[in-house]
């Protein structure tokens, strides 16, 4: 557009001319150009916005799948967690309740015994005689002059004594008699007080049990109602045992390091030390081969126990085959337990040779002895070698937990990162349709000139709006 | 599932197979002449030190540079170790019970009269090329001055590709420590000859540096002269 003189000066004349040409040029231009720039930024958005649509209504399957995998995990949890409670309701009813009519039979015939003898105890020793009573106011008379009459009352007086000594002894065996008795019933009624709270300890045992279940019921109600508060609690849950089984798998992780350690020196001298499976090397890959056998048939042993359900089919065997695999894992994991403990064997061995043969070739002498017969190493290692598969066996349980909740997690985590994408996409489907909207704003600035005349043209007395003209002879 | 356990298979036996060959291979070469006689023991030390960092299926020959070294009458051993470490071992300490042996006869010895450096280089070469391995090193002890015999004749290519000579403990003779200068000539002749049969010539000026060198060959070559 600019116009150079030839001593390289700009013509301001021309300059001012060519502006305005190019004005009216892009003025005459402006509706084609702004349809143009609006369908094309229409264009370019809408891939934008659909993939954003697309990526929400993914995130929104998704994360009702995850929601209905995660309630039914619950419902398996808490189905698997109330039958174990019922399990041990019934093993305290059969334990304890059991023997509860015999019990009832036993409190019965206590109770029984000590009515008896309380009742013997209320029995009233025998009055003395009424002839006593009959003779009493002949004691109380004052004894004449008469020899005789004397002589009678003394004895009666002595009679009347005897009477009274033998009804008091009377009365006194009764009472010994009594309290004899009562005596005998103390240890009754220890053994009821015994009974009855050996009673009351079982049965709030069970309604311990009943409190739990009442609790894993509601549980169970509310992942039935499918509340968003379950929901929660159970993705909670969820990450807490991620990262605990996480973590627990790592420290396995440091055992398997240090067990392959253990065994990849002599396994070289199974399968060769200058032997290579493409960049590693073949007793390293057969040392690993052997823990990870290790580690499927202790997983196997875990799975036939019971104690994880990783796979179905195992938990599905009748309970005869299920006894036979069982023992066929543990078979193995001996096998190879005995095996890895040999293996440490011989790593002492070689690496003792080793030494031996380094100590011979500097000090240029035959081969040395050192301190190869201390047993301390080479049993330690022995125990170690045997002792690792079966700790790694107990890997099963972190793995199964690891697994389902890195599903919860893995689920969660694609979803937020599908939303994110998904906003991503919709801010830049966004931007480009206004990015269009700014654009002919743009242009509408740089062609201002012709634009503001356009208007005083248009607003001119005497010039009506079309539309207004139209709308006006339509009223 | 069965499928792709044989794809699997086949994949590792190809990467196996591709992977090409592996280990180390060493050629040792003791000058036995009479001017280098006395260095042997030094040789016997540098051969225990081998024996000490060679690994199961690594090959290990030990030759005798003499007036005519092109033959395997003066091979003492060659030897490619088992794969499993503990004859490895039994091995290493049959080779180390020989090469005593050898220093104790060459203790009395005189020495030859002649020495056929060339010659000992191509029957290394030729004995190196026959094993497949991935380093290949030859490791002279001498003085490395040749003194052929009448008639013998030893100009040829020698066949060293892609084999690093190490040369070891190389004693200056009482000229060159006034003239240097023909040392560092009679170096550069035996640098462009072993480069000329495709190997790498490496000098080895302080016997303490030859662990390193031997694991990291490529640094000293670069900076020509350890």
């Amino acid at each position: 557009m600019s116009v150079v003189l030839q001593d390289g000066a700009a013509d301001p004349w021309l300059m001012a001319l060519g502006v305005v040409v190019g004005m009216g040029v892009l003025y005459l231009a402006r509706s084609p150009v702004r349809s143009a720039i609006l369908i094309l930024t229409g264009l370019l958005s809408r891939p934008f916005r659909i993939a954003s649509h697309f990526l929400q209504k993914s995130a929104s399957d998704l994360r009702a799948r995850n929601r209905t995998v995660l309630l039914a995990q619950g419902q398996e949890d808490i189905g698997q967690r109330v039958e174990r409670e019922f399990e041990r309701v019934d093993v305290v009813v059969r334990r304890d309740l059991q023997g509860f009519p015999a019990l009832q039979r036993k409190l019965l015939d206590e109770i029984t015994a000590i009515e008896e003898d309380y009742r013997k105890s209320q029995e009233v020793p025998p009055a003395p005689p009424e002839w006593i009573r009959a003779v009493s106011p002949l004691l109380k008379m004052k004894p004449g002059p008469d020899r005789i009459v004397e002589g009678v009352l003394e004895s009666l007086k002595r009679t009347v004594a005897k009477g009274q000594d033998m009804a008091l002894g009377e009365y006194r065996r009764a009472c010994q008699e009594r309290h004899k008795r009562l005596s005998r019933a103390l240890p009754f009624w220890r053994s009821v007080d015994a009974t009855l709270k050996n009673v009351d300890k079982r049965l709030a045992g069970l309604n311990e049990r009943a409190g739990a279940l009442d609790t894993y019921m509601e549980r169970y109600e509310q992942l039935i109602k499918k509340t968003d508060a379950i929901e929660h609690t159970l993705a909670s849950s969820a990450f807490v045992q991620f990262f605990v089984a996480a973590f627990v798998l790592i420290v396995a992780l440091g055992g398997t390091v240090i067990n392959f350690h253990l065994i990849a020196l002599p396994m070289s001298e199974m399968v060769g030390g200058g032997s290579y499976i493409g960049r590693f090397r073949t007793a390293d890959v057969a040392a690993l081969v052997i823990i990870l056998v290790e580690a499927t048939m202790g997983l196997f042993f875990m799975e036939s126990l019971r104690i994880t359900h990783l796979f179905p089919r195992i938990a599905h065997m009748t309970e005869r085959m299920r006894k036979r695999f069982l023992m066929a894992a543990f078979g193995l994991l001996l096998a190879m337990a005995s095996i890895e403990a040999a293996l440490a064997f011989l790593r002492v061995q070689i690496a003792a040779d080793n030494q031996a043969l380094a100590v011979s070739l500097v000090a240029h002498k035959g081969p040395s002895l050192l301190s190869l017969n201390s047993w301390i190493p080479t049993a330690g290692q022995m125990a170690l070698g045997f002792i690792l598969p079966f700790a790694l066996a107990f890997v099963a349980i972190p793995l199964e937990s690891f697994v389902y909740a890195a599903r919860t997690v893995g689920g969660m985590a694609l979803v937020g990162l599908l939303r994110t994408t998904a906003l991503v996409l919709h801010v830049t489907g966004r931007l480009i349709r206004y990015g269009g909207t700014m654009l002919t704003l743009v242009y509408d600035i740089v062609i201002f000139l012709p634009l503001v005349i356009e208007r005083a043209v248009v607003s001119a007395p005497g010039r009506a709006r079309p539309g207004l003209a139209r709308s006006g002879r339509q009223g | 599932m069965r499928a792709r356990a044989l794809w699997l298979l086949a994949v590792l036996a190809l990467t196996g197979c591709a992977a090409g060959p592996r280990g180390r291979a060493v050629y040792v070469l003791v000058d036995t002449s009479g001017s280098y006689v006395q260095a042997v023991p030094r040789a016997a030390r540098i051969i225990r030190y081998l024996l000490g960092t060679l690994q199961p299926g690594d090959t290990i020959a030990v030759g005798r540079i003499t007036s005519l070294s092109f033959t395997t009458k003066d091979r003492l051993v060659a030897v490619t170790l088992s794969r499993q470490p503990t004859r490895a071992d039994a091995e290493k300490r049959m080779i180390a019970a020989r090469v005593a042996a050898f220093v104790k006869a060459m203790h009395a010895s005189r020495g030859t009269r002649y020495t056929d450096i060339s010659g000992a280089l191509l029957e290394a070469g030729r004995f190196l090329a026959s094993i497949p391995a991935a380093h290949k090193d030859v490791i002279i002890v001498s003085d490395m001055r040749q003194d052929l015999p009448p008639g013998a004749v030893r100009r040829f290519a020698l066949p060293l590709k892609g084999v690093d000579v190490f040369a070891v403990n190389v004693i200056k003779s009482h000229g060159e420590d006034v003239n240097p200068l023909r040392y560092l000539a009679r170096m550069k002749r035996w640098q462009a000859r072993v480069a000329g049969g495709g190997g790498r010539w490496i000098l080895v000026h302080e016997l303490g540096r030859l662990p390193a060198l031997l694991h990291h060959p490529s640094e000293a070559h670069s900076r020509g002269i350890a």
